[in-house]
Protein backbone atom coordinates (compact mmCIF):
# COMPACT_ATOMS: atom_id res chain seq x y z
CA UNK A 1 0.00 0.00 0.00
CA UNK A 2 1.39 3.37 -0.97
CA UNK A 3 0.98 6.61 0.88
CA UNK A 4 2.70 8.80 -1.66
CA UNK A 5 0.83 12.00 -2.43
CA UNK A 6 0.01 11.62 -6.07
CA UNK A 7 -2.74 13.67 -7.65
CA UNK A 8 -5.46 11.54 -9.22
CA UNK A 9 -7.57 12.46 -12.19
CA UNK A 10 -10.98 13.99 -11.88
CA UNK A 11 -13.83 12.10 -13.45
CA UNK A 12 -16.84 13.30 -15.38
CA UNK A 13 -19.85 12.19 -13.39
CA UNK A 14 -23.44 12.64 -14.51
CA UNK A 15 -26.66 12.36 -12.56
CA UNK A 16 -30.04 13.97 -12.28
CA UNK A 17 -30.60 16.51 -9.53
CA UNK A 18 -34.13 17.60 -8.75
CA UNK A 19 -35.17 16.49 -12.23
CA UNK A 20 -32.36 18.29 -14.03
CA UNK A 21 -29.49 16.39 -15.71
CA UNK A 22 -26.10 17.56 -14.43
CA UNK A 23 -22.50 16.65 -15.18
CA UNK A 24 -19.76 17.50 -12.70
CA UNK A 25 -16.00 17.11 -12.80
CA UNK A 26 -14.96 15.69 -9.48
CA UNK A 27 -12.60 13.30 -7.81
CA UNK A 28 -14.45 10.00 -7.39
CA UNK A 29 -13.97 10.05 -3.61
CA UNK A 30 -15.35 13.55 -3.16
CA UNK A 31 -18.33 13.40 -0.88
CA UNK A 32 -21.67 13.89 -2.60
CA UNK A 33 -22.42 16.45 0.13
CA UNK A 34 -19.47 18.61 -0.92
CA UNK A 35 -20.30 18.34 -4.62
CA UNK A 36 -23.90 19.38 -3.94
CA UNK A 37 -22.93 22.31 -1.77
CA UNK A 38 -19.79 23.57 -3.48
CA UNK A 39 -20.15 22.74 -7.16
CA UNK A 40 -23.91 22.83 -7.54
CA UNK A 41 -24.63 25.51 -4.91
CA UNK A 42 -27.32 23.34 -3.37
CA UNK A 43 -26.63 24.28 0.22
CA UNK A 44 -29.84 22.83 1.66
CA UNK A 45 -28.07 19.63 2.68
CA UNK A 46 -26.09 20.48 5.81
CA UNK A 47 -22.99 18.99 7.31
CA UNK A 48 -23.76 18.12 10.91
CA UNK A 49 -21.58 15.34 12.21
CA UNK A 50 -19.90 14.38 8.94
CA UNK A 51 -19.94 10.72 9.88
CA UNK A 52 -23.39 9.48 9.01
CA UNK A 53 -24.97 9.76 12.45
CA UNK A 54 -27.11 12.90 12.36
CA UNK A 55 -28.96 12.91 9.04
CA UNK A 56 -28.50 16.64 8.38
CA UNK A 57 -26.99 15.86 4.97
CA UNK A 58 -29.72 13.38 3.97
CA UNK A 59 -30.87 13.37 0.36
CA UNK A 60 -32.88 10.92 -1.72
CA UNK A 61 -30.85 8.87 -4.19
CA UNK A 62 -33.00 6.78 -6.51
CA UNK A 63 -35.75 7.10 -3.93
CA UNK A 64 -33.61 5.84 -1.05
CA UNK A 65 -32.70 8.06 1.86
CA UNK A 66 -28.91 8.40 2.10
CA UNK A 67 -26.50 10.47 4.14
CA UNK A 68 -24.64 12.38 1.45
CA UNK A 69 -21.57 12.72 3.69
CA UNK A 70 -21.08 8.95 3.32
CA UNK A 71 -21.55 8.80 -0.45
CA UNK A 72 -18.49 9.10 -2.66
CA UNK A 73 -19.73 11.03 -5.67
CA UNK A 74 -18.80 8.17 -7.98
CA UNK A 75 -21.57 6.14 -6.32
CA UNK A 76 -24.06 8.80 -7.41
CA UNK A 77 -23.21 8.39 -11.10
CA UNK A 78 -26.34 7.69 -13.12
CA UNK A 79 -28.64 8.18 -10.15
CA UNK A 80 -31.55 10.49 -9.63
CA UNK A 81 -31.08 12.71 -6.60
CA UNK A 82 -33.63 14.83 -4.78
CA UNK A 83 -32.48 17.50 -2.35
CA UNK A 84 -34.60 19.82 -0.22
CA UNK A 85 -34.37 22.38 -3.03
CA UNK A 86 -36.36 19.99 -5.23
CA UNK A 87 -39.46 19.67 -3.05
CA UNK A 88 -41.30 22.96 -3.45
CA UNK A 89 -43.14 23.71 -6.69
CA UNK A 90 -42.18 27.26 -7.58
CA UNK A 91 -43.46 29.45 -4.76
CA UNK A 92 -45.69 26.73 -3.35
CA UNK A 93 -44.16 24.84 -0.46
CA UNK A 94 -44.32 21.07 -0.30
CA UNK A 95 -47.01 19.86 2.11
CA UNK A 96 -44.28 18.77 4.53
CA UNK A 97 -42.56 22.15 4.42
CA UNK A 98 -45.88 23.90 5.07
CA UNK A 99 -46.66 21.56 7.96
CA UNK A 100 -43.21 22.09 9.51
CA UNK A 101 -43.73 25.83 9.23
CA UNK A 102 -47.15 25.77 10.86
CA UNK A 103 -46.28 23.29 13.60
CA UNK A 104 -42.98 24.77 14.73
CA UNK A 105 -41.08 21.81 13.31
CA UNK A 106 -38.06 23.95 12.49
CA UNK A 107 -36.06 25.96 14.97
CA UNK A 108 -32.41 26.55 14.09
CA UNK A 109 -33.00 24.81 10.78
CA UNK A 110 -29.84 22.71 10.49
CA UNK A 111 -31.69 19.39 10.77
CA UNK A 112 -34.76 20.54 8.85
CA UNK A 113 -33.80 19.63 5.26
CA UNK A 114 -32.80 16.12 6.33
CA UNK A 115 -35.88 15.76 8.53
CA UNK A 116 -38.18 16.77 5.70
CA UNK A 117 -36.50 14.42 3.21
CA UNK A 118 -36.66 11.57 5.74
CA UNK A 119 -40.34 12.37 6.27
CA UNK A 120 -40.90 12.48 2.51
CA UNK A 121 -39.21 9.09 2.19
CA UNK A 122 -41.42 7.74 4.96
CA UNK A 123 -44.66 9.07 3.47
CA UNK A 124 -43.76 7.75 0.03
CA UNK A 125 -43.71 4.24 1.50
CA UNK A 126 -46.36 4.69 4.20
CA UNK A 127 -48.90 7.40 3.36
CA UNK A 128 -50.69 6.94 6.69
CA UNK A 129 -47.98 6.27 9.27
CA UNK A 130 -48.65 5.77 12.97
CA UNK A 131 -46.85 8.01 15.47
CA UNK A 132 -44.43 5.16 16.13
CA UNK A 133 -43.73 4.76 12.44
CA UNK A 134 -43.06 8.50 12.15
CA UNK A 135 -40.63 8.33 15.06
CA UNK A 136 -38.86 5.38 13.50
CA UNK A 137 -38.83 7.00 10.07
CA UNK A 138 -37.07 10.02 11.56
CA UNK A 139 -34.79 8.02 13.86
CA UNK A 140 -31.75 8.66 11.67
CA UNK A 141 -32.13 12.41 12.05
CA UNK A 142 -31.01 14.30 15.14
CA UNK A 143 -32.39 17.64 16.30
CA UNK A 144 -30.90 19.71 19.10
CA UNK A 145 -33.66 22.32 19.38
CA UNK A 146 -37.22 21.19 19.07
CA UNK A 147 -37.47 18.19 21.34
CA UNK A 148 -38.88 16.32 18.34
CA UNK A 149 -42.56 16.45 19.26
CA UNK A 150 -43.34 19.37 16.93
CA UNK A 151 -41.49 17.58 14.13
CA UNK A 152 -43.47 14.38 14.62
CA UNK A 153 -46.69 16.38 14.77
CA UNK A 154 -45.73 18.24 11.57
CA UNK A 155 -45.22 14.95 9.73
CA UNK A 156 -48.52 13.58 11.05
CA UNK A 157 -50.27 16.76 9.92
CA UNK A 158 -48.69 16.52 6.46
CA UNK A 159 -49.81 12.89 6.18
CA UNK A 160 -53.38 13.87 7.11
CA UNK A 161 -53.40 16.67 4.53
CA UNK A 162 -52.03 14.40 1.84
CA UNK A 163 -54.59 11.69 2.39
CA UNK A 164 -57.53 14.11 2.57
CA UNK A 165 -56.35 16.26 -0.36
CA UNK B 1 -7.47 16.91 9.33
CA UNK B 2 -9.82 16.07 6.49
CA UNK B 3 -8.59 13.95 3.58
CA UNK B 4 -7.87 15.45 0.20
CA UNK B 5 -9.99 13.68 -2.45
CA UNK B 6 -7.28 14.14 -5.07
CA UNK B 7 -5.10 11.72 -3.08
CA UNK B 8 -7.50 8.86 -3.75
CA UNK B 9 -8.17 6.68 -6.74
CA UNK B 10 -11.52 4.94 -7.00
CA UNK B 11 -12.82 2.56 -9.61
CA UNK B 12 -16.20 0.92 -10.09
CA UNK B 13 -15.84 -2.06 -12.43
CA UNK B 14 -19.52 -2.90 -11.94
CA UNK B 15 -19.28 -6.68 -11.88
CA UNK B 16 -17.95 -9.16 -9.38
CA UNK B 17 -15.52 -10.96 -11.73
CA UNK B 18 -13.62 -7.78 -12.57
CA UNK B 19 -13.49 -6.78 -8.92
CA UNK B 20 -12.20 -10.16 -7.79
CA UNK B 21 -9.55 -10.08 -10.56
CA UNK B 22 -8.42 -6.63 -9.46
CA UNK B 23 -8.14 -7.72 -5.83
CA UNK B 24 -6.29 -10.90 -6.84
CA UNK B 25 -3.84 -9.16 -9.16
CA UNK B 26 -2.80 -6.51 -6.64
CA UNK B 27 -3.25 -8.05 -3.20
CA UNK B 28 -3.57 -5.56 -0.36
CA UNK B 29 -3.67 -2.55 -2.68
CA UNK B 30 -7.38 -2.07 -3.28
CA UNK B 31 -9.86 -1.47 -0.50
CA UNK B 32 -13.46 -2.45 -1.25
CA UNK B 33 -16.08 0.18 -0.44
CA UNK B 34 -19.81 -0.40 -0.30
CA UNK B 35 -22.15 1.84 1.73
CA UNK B 36 -19.31 3.91 3.19
CA UNK B 37 -20.35 3.76 6.84
CA UNK B 38 -16.81 2.74 7.82
CA UNK B 39 -14.62 3.81 4.92
CA UNK B 40 -16.12 7.27 4.46
CA UNK B 41 -15.97 7.98 8.20
CA UNK B 42 -12.26 7.14 8.27
CA UNK B 43 -11.80 9.13 5.08
CA UNK B 44 -13.55 12.20 6.48
CA UNK B 45 -11.38 12.01 9.58
CA UNK B 46 -8.20 11.84 7.48
CA UNK B 47 -7.50 8.36 8.83
CA UNK B 48 -7.95 6.18 5.75
CA UNK B 49 -4.60 4.55 4.93
CA UNK B 50 -5.76 2.98 1.65
CA UNK B 51 -5.36 5.21 -1.41
CA UNK B 52 -7.01 2.95 -3.98
CA UNK B 53 -10.64 2.00 -3.60
CA UNK B 54 -12.80 -0.36 -5.55
CA UNK B 55 -16.55 0.00 -5.38
CA UNK B 56 -18.63 -3.05 -4.54
CA UNK B 57 -21.75 -0.88 -4.16
CA UNK B 58 -25.01 -1.99 -5.71
CA UNK B 59 -23.62 -5.14 -7.35
CA UNK B 60 -26.47 -7.44 -8.33
CA UNK B 61 -24.28 -10.47 -7.57
CA UNK B 62 -23.86 -9.36 -3.95
CA UNK B 63 -27.21 -7.69 -3.36
CA UNK B 64 -29.40 -10.74 -3.42
CA UNK B 65 -31.26 -12.94 -1.00
CA UNK B 66 -31.79 -16.55 -1.99
CA UNK B 67 -34.41 -18.54 -0.13
CA UNK B 68 -34.48 -22.33 -0.29
CA UNK B 69 -36.48 -24.83 1.76
CA UNK B 70 -33.70 -25.12 4.35
CA UNK B 71 -31.78 -21.84 4.27
CA UNK B 72 -31.72 -18.16 3.52
CA UNK B 73 -28.54 -16.89 1.84
CA UNK B 74 -27.96 -13.20 2.29
CA UNK B 75 -25.54 -11.52 -0.10
CA UNK B 76 -22.76 -9.42 1.41
CA UNK B 77 -23.97 -6.36 -0.46
CA UNK B 78 -27.48 -6.32 1.01
CA UNK B 79 -28.34 -3.18 2.91
CA UNK B 80 -30.30 -3.28 6.16
CA UNK B 81 -33.16 -1.56 4.37
CA UNK B 82 -33.15 -4.24 1.68
CA UNK B 83 -33.19 -6.93 4.37
CA UNK B 84 -35.97 -5.29 6.32
CA UNK B 85 -38.16 -5.10 3.24
CA UNK B 86 -37.63 -8.73 2.25
CA UNK B 87 -40.82 -10.73 2.50
CA UNK B 88 -39.14 -13.83 3.99
CA UNK B 89 -36.50 -12.19 6.18
CA UNK B 90 -38.90 -9.62 7.64
CA UNK B 91 -42.45 -10.80 6.98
Amino acid sequence: MTNTREARAQAEISFTINGEPKTVHAYPMERLLDVLRQQLSLTGAKEGCGEGECGSCAVLMDGTLVNSCLVPVLHAAGSSIVTIEGLASGNTLHVLQQAFLENGGAQCGICTPGMILAASHLLNGKPEPTMEEIQEGLSGNLCRCTGYSQIVEAVAEAARRRTTA
Amino acid sequence: MRSNPSDYEMVAPGNLNSIVSLLANEPGVWLPIAGGSDVMVQYAAGKLPARKLVSIWNLPELRRIDVTASEIRIGAGCTYTYLRKHEVVAP
